[in-house]
């Protein structure tokens, strides 16, 4: 199964896609899904929402896949973000901030340290090494961001530092990431 | 701009994270779309991010599959067309109301003007024309309306004239049936021997009823009479009228005989005689 999955080229799937081909879907469904699940679970906290918003992912895939340029990102990078900027847009809608009482950073970090996927996924080799080449600080840095949507200001804010450190350290994290994958 | 510095501000690192507000998100997506280098960079971020993410995948409920699949056939079924427009990759913004919308949506208007007017239009004559049709109709349903009922005052005039007459019938039929009559049949005489008529006579209720069989048309002036006759001696019985083409000559007469032993008609003047002509005996039977 994994290995027929990995037969078929993305350029393929694109093509499919651009055709209406439902069956493109179920494939990207199995090669993405847990990906993008995750992405969405860990932004929206609530696995519930989360399987509602990645469903909405792939009907954007599917509505909007015309507008997607090869040569400017890779797929899985495309629908990331499709499926970031909704999980992002959910728990900024009003209901969802009403329903979930904001926490503190500091349980964030707890929260980060207990997350079994975060320290051990034996489909993804080398996660481990990946996580341990940011520094605590660092991963809290891009989870603000990344996970809970904070702006470069807001983190700022909450952690105590000049915008232009939150700039920074950023860019540090995310030149280690790429360090792992070049 | 110096692409390399711009590259190393930070600020792309910001913008793949989703850092920067919605105007610091579009300078950059500008950037990108202007410099090759500038994307190139933005996409290798991009990829260490969502590879990153994949150090927390998860996998969602197994159901999900078919309920995604389940989504995109309904999509296909219920509208193929309706594609939303959602930003670029990594866009935060909304791009609802491009010019191109706009200006499809102003040549579209006239177009539409027209058919309305079209429609109206054609709507109106198709009104008249209706109107006239059904103005029509409603007159030549009022004529045939007039006719019927007409026609039905005939059908009660009628229907009142044949209750009369079976009225009239079943009392003939209930007095001729009755046991006790007498029938006398009267035989046509010399001066009209075709002639034949006859008598019902109940001795106890005493009525007398007659049936003019075949007996010529008497002249205007003229009518027939019924006598009695008992021991030679005549007593008068009535006139009656002859009905011509209806075969109905059933007359109950209007006196009532206590006893006879014959019966004859003759021709009288109109109202009958005292006595009968002799001479213009037509019928007689004795009992």
């Amino acid at each position: 199964m994994k290995d027929r999955l990995q037969e078929i080229t993305e350029e393929q799937i694109v093509t499919s896609l651009k055709q209406k081909n439902r069956d493109a879907v179920g494939i990207l469904y199995d090669k993405y899904s847990s990906l993008l699940f995750g992405i969405i679970a860990r932004i929206v906290k609530s696995d519930e929402t989360a399987e509602d918003l990645l469903q909405e992912v792939y009907v954007k895939v599917w509505k909007n896949i015309d507008s997607y340029d090869p040569s400017k990102a890779k797929l899985i990078t495309w629908m990331g973000n499709i499926a970031r900027n909704l999980a992002i847009d959910k728990i900024r809608s009003k209901e969802y901030k009403n329903s979930l009482q904001n926490r503190d950073i500091e349980d964030y970090v707890n929260i980060i340290e207990e997350s079994p996927a975060a320290a051990f996924n034996p489909e993804h080799i080398g996660v481990k090494d990946m996580i341990n080449k940011l520094t605590p600080e660092q991963r809290i840095l891009i989870d603000m961001v990344y996970f809970r949507g904070f702006t470069q200001a807001e983190t700022a804010e909450k952690l105590g530092v000049p915008l232009g450190t939150v700039k920074t350290r950023i860019r540090t994290a995310i030149n280690n990431l790429r360090d792992i994958y070049t | 701009m110096n692409t390399k510095e711009y590259i190393q501000s930070g600020v792309l690192e910001l913008y793949a994270a989703g850092a920067l507000s919605d105007s610091e998100a579009r300078e950059v997506e500008a950037m990108a779309a202007q410099y090759p280098e500038v994307q190139a960079e933005l996409s290798a971020i991009q990829d260490a991010l969502v590879s990153y993410s994949a150090s927390f995948k998860k996998n969602p409920n197994p159901e999900l599959r078919s309920a995604v699949l389940n989504r995109i056939d309904e999509i296909e079924g219920i509208s193929s067309t309706n594609i939303l427009s959602i930003p670029e990759a990594a866009g935060k913004s909304n791009t609802i109301g491009t010019p191109g919308n706009n200006s499809f949506n102003y040549v579209q208007k006239p177009a539409r003007f027209n058919y309305l007017m079209a429609a109206v239009w054609i709507f109106l004559v198709l009104n008249i024309i209706g109107n006239v049709y059904f103005f029509t109709k409603l007159k030549n349903t009022e004529e045939q309306m007039a006719g019927v009922v007409n026609e039905n005052n005939k059908m009660k005039l009628e229907y009142e004239k044949i209750r009369l007459d079976m009225d009239k019938k079943s009392t003939d039929m209930k007095m001729v049936m009755n046991r006790s009559n007498k029938i006398v049949d009267l035989k046509g005489m010399e001066i009209a021997p075709q002639s034949f008529a006859t008598v019902y006579w109940n001795p106890n209720s005493k009525k007398v009823m007659l049936n003019v069989n075949s007996l010529p048309m008497p002249p205007a002036d003229k009518q027939y009479q019924l006598w009695a006759l008992k021991d030679g001696k005549p007593i008068d019985a009535g006139v009656f009228d002859m009905q011509p083409g209806t075969g109905d000559d059933m007359h109950m007469m209007p006196v009532t005989i206590a006893d006879a032993d014959a019966f004859a008609v003759t021709l009288e003047k109109k109202g009958g005689s005292p006595q009968p002509t002799l001479t213009q005996l037509y019928v007689m039977g004795k009992i």
